[in-house]
């Protein structure tokens, strides 16, 4: 029950805490306000511009290492007696994560 | 009834509200300190301008919420207190107190983990609908940034569950020496990872507010500042809970109602060590950090798991 | 490379412990020394209404207005004076004088443009520190 309890208020406070400045705060709405922000510059061209995808690697390497780690502590946490099992996926992952870091620039 | 007091005051709501005046506070003073500076004072003078980010909220509160038009406005809204939710929720499985745990369960830790892991896709969802230049480069590296510490966070949590188990509670009933004795390696890569995960300063990239104004957080003003920017140190928050249970000790000697004062006060312990980096360290540059991450971070937490499986093996 | 980690907490603690070098803004002041370069005030008693103070004054930052005497004094406008201590140093009769106000307010904008008409206190009673 108290997670409830404790989710419930944390929310209420979090939404008392958006109402307020609806309820307290002045509304004066101008154009210049509307607009994304771009460091005092009218705003031009995308926001969502091209990126240099020169570390998606670590991204791609994170995925897969992550899922063994993962799963192997799911696995662990399931059954105990995996526990080497566990331990040589992890370091396996871990060791070709290492190395192929190393490559990467 | 010890549910009630764990959600309402601590370690749950209160304690979390009261953590953020304490150290946003606390992070202005260290800093100010280390600068030989005054930091802030005018407000609340009796106590050093402790209130002063209190003072803070309410200018937020009585400032205009401005919602842009161009962007999707329920998403706009809702995302910061999606990301300060997300950043709460590792406190309910861990105990503040023997008793005081807002929801026990036998696989506290690892919930914590996945939750933990969690947060940075609110943030990166949260930058995406602010949809512009500054925030869509937060997003970016606020990616890179969890690319780069959450391998070794998972692995030095797993030693830590290797160890004591995954349930919070008896995490702390099995330490006979604290964890940050029986696995210093797993309590670094721990802290350096917590350090990238709430982007504390030598990793403060995501929001580096020299660079890219304010990162994730740069459309928003009023409480949805509050919000966003808050859910920061909520999240250092349960990293610091984290590190007191697993590393310090927890309420260890003592229980009830003194154990969780000693908790709460390892936990600050932690903070004021997460939050004078500030001072200390430059920014890295984003593949510093990485490096840094699929580096030595990495062989650390690998070899933290390792020393947990001798101690295992060394015990029996 | 540990080292140098530790020796960055050294440093940082051993600054915190040193106490800040910064003034107690609103209740202390900076002691600039008294050749500080401040707030201009003009003597009207002593004034002539040469007009050196003007032809001096590389910012252009001196007017000339008709006082409640007839007579015409200085006045500076502090948007564009840079403090440099000219027209002091060309006031034939020392007139014009340096203070150690350097932190002015004016409520209004045309008060500060005329002769001395916004000349605020001299003195404030806040402790004064010095840097070193
Ligand atoms: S101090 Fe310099 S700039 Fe200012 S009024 Fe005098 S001559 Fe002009
Ligand atoms: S130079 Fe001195 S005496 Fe001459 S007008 Fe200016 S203030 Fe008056």
């Amino acid at each position: 029950m108290a997670w409830l309890i404790f989710l419930l208020a944390l929310t209420a406070s979090l939404i008392a805490l958006l109402m307020a400045p609806r309820l307290l705060a002045p509304r004066r709405l101008t154009r210049a306000k509307e607009v994304r922000f771009e460091a005092g510059n009218p705003p031009y061209g995308k926001a969502r511009r091209r990126m240099v995808m020169q570390y998606l690697g670590y991204v791609y390497l994170a995925m897969a290492t992550e899922s063994i780690v993962g799963a192997s502590i799911a696995l662990y946490l399931i059954d105990a007696k995996v526990l080497w099992a566990a331990l040589v996926a992890v370091a396996a992952a871990a060791a070709t994560a290492y190395v192929a870091a190393r490559g990467h620039d | 009834m010890s549910g009630l007091a764990a959600a309402l005051l601590y370690p749950g709501i209160t304690a979390i509200f009261a953590y953020l005046l304490v150290a946003i506070w606390l992070e202005r003073k260290l800093a100010a300190k280390v600068q030989w500076r005054y930091g802030p004072l005018y407000v609340s003078r009796w106590l050093g301008g402790l209130l002063q980010g209190l003072a803070d909220a309410l200018k937020l509160i009585f400032s205009e919420l401005v919602v842009p038009s161009y962007t999707n406005k329920a998403l706009f809204t809702a995302l910061p207190l999606v990301v300060f939710l997300a950043d709460a929720l590792p406190v309910m499985f861990i105990p503040g107190a023997p008793d005081l745990v807002i929801y026990r369960s036998h696989y506290g830790l690892a919930y914590v983990l996945v939750i933990l892991l969690l947060a940075t896709p609110a943030i990166v969802a949260m930058a995406w609908v602010e949809a512009d230049k500054f925030t869509y480069i937060g997003a970016l590296r606020e990616i890179l940034m969890e690319a780069a510490y959450e391998v070794p966070l998972a692995l030095s949590l797993f030693a830590m569950i290797i160890l004591y188990g995954p349930d919070p509670v008896q995490a702390v009933e099995a330490q006979s020496i604290p964890g940050i004795l029986a696995n210093p390696l797993a309590f670094f890569a721990f802290f350096v990872s917590a350090a990238m995960a709430t982007s504390r300063f030598p990793f403060e990239i995501p929001d580096a507010d020299t660079e890219i104004v304010f990162g994730p957080y740069t459309e928003y003003g009023s409480t949805l500042l509050l919000a966003s920017f808050g859910a920061n140190y909520v999240a250092l928050y349960s990293f610091s809970l984290l590190g007191a249970l697993l590393f310090l000790g927890g309420w260890a000697p003592f229980g009830g109602l003194l154990g969780a004062a000693v908790m709460l006060a390892k936990a600050m312990l932690l903070t004021i060590v997460w939050l004078i980096l500030r001072a200390i360290y430059p920014r890295l540059r984003i593949d510093q950090a990485l490096r840094l991450g699929w580096g030595s971070l990495l062989a650390i937490s690998a070899a933290s798991v390792a020393v947990s499986v001798v101690w295992r093996l060394w015990l029996g | 490379m540990l080292i140098e980690h530790i020796r960055l907490f050294a440093v940082a603690v051993k600054n915190a412990l040193r106490g800040p070098i910064t003034i107690d803004y609103p209740r202390e002041a900076r002691d600039y020394s008294d050749r500080l370069r401040g707030y201009i005030v003009n003597d009207k008693e002593r004034c002539i209404s040469c007009g050196l103070c003007e032809a001096v004054c590389p910012a252009k930052a001196i007017k000339f207005s008709v006082g409640p005497d007839g007579r015409r004094y200085p006045g500076i406008d502090y948007g564009r004076c840079i403090f440099c201590g000219y027209c002091v140093d060309a006031c034939p009769t020392g007139s014009l004088r340096h203070t150690q106000l350097h932190e002015v307010v004016w409520t209004h904008l045309n008060t500060f443009a005329k002769y001395a008409e916004g000349d605020p206190e001299e003195v404030d009673g806040r402790p004064r520190r010095s840097l070193l």
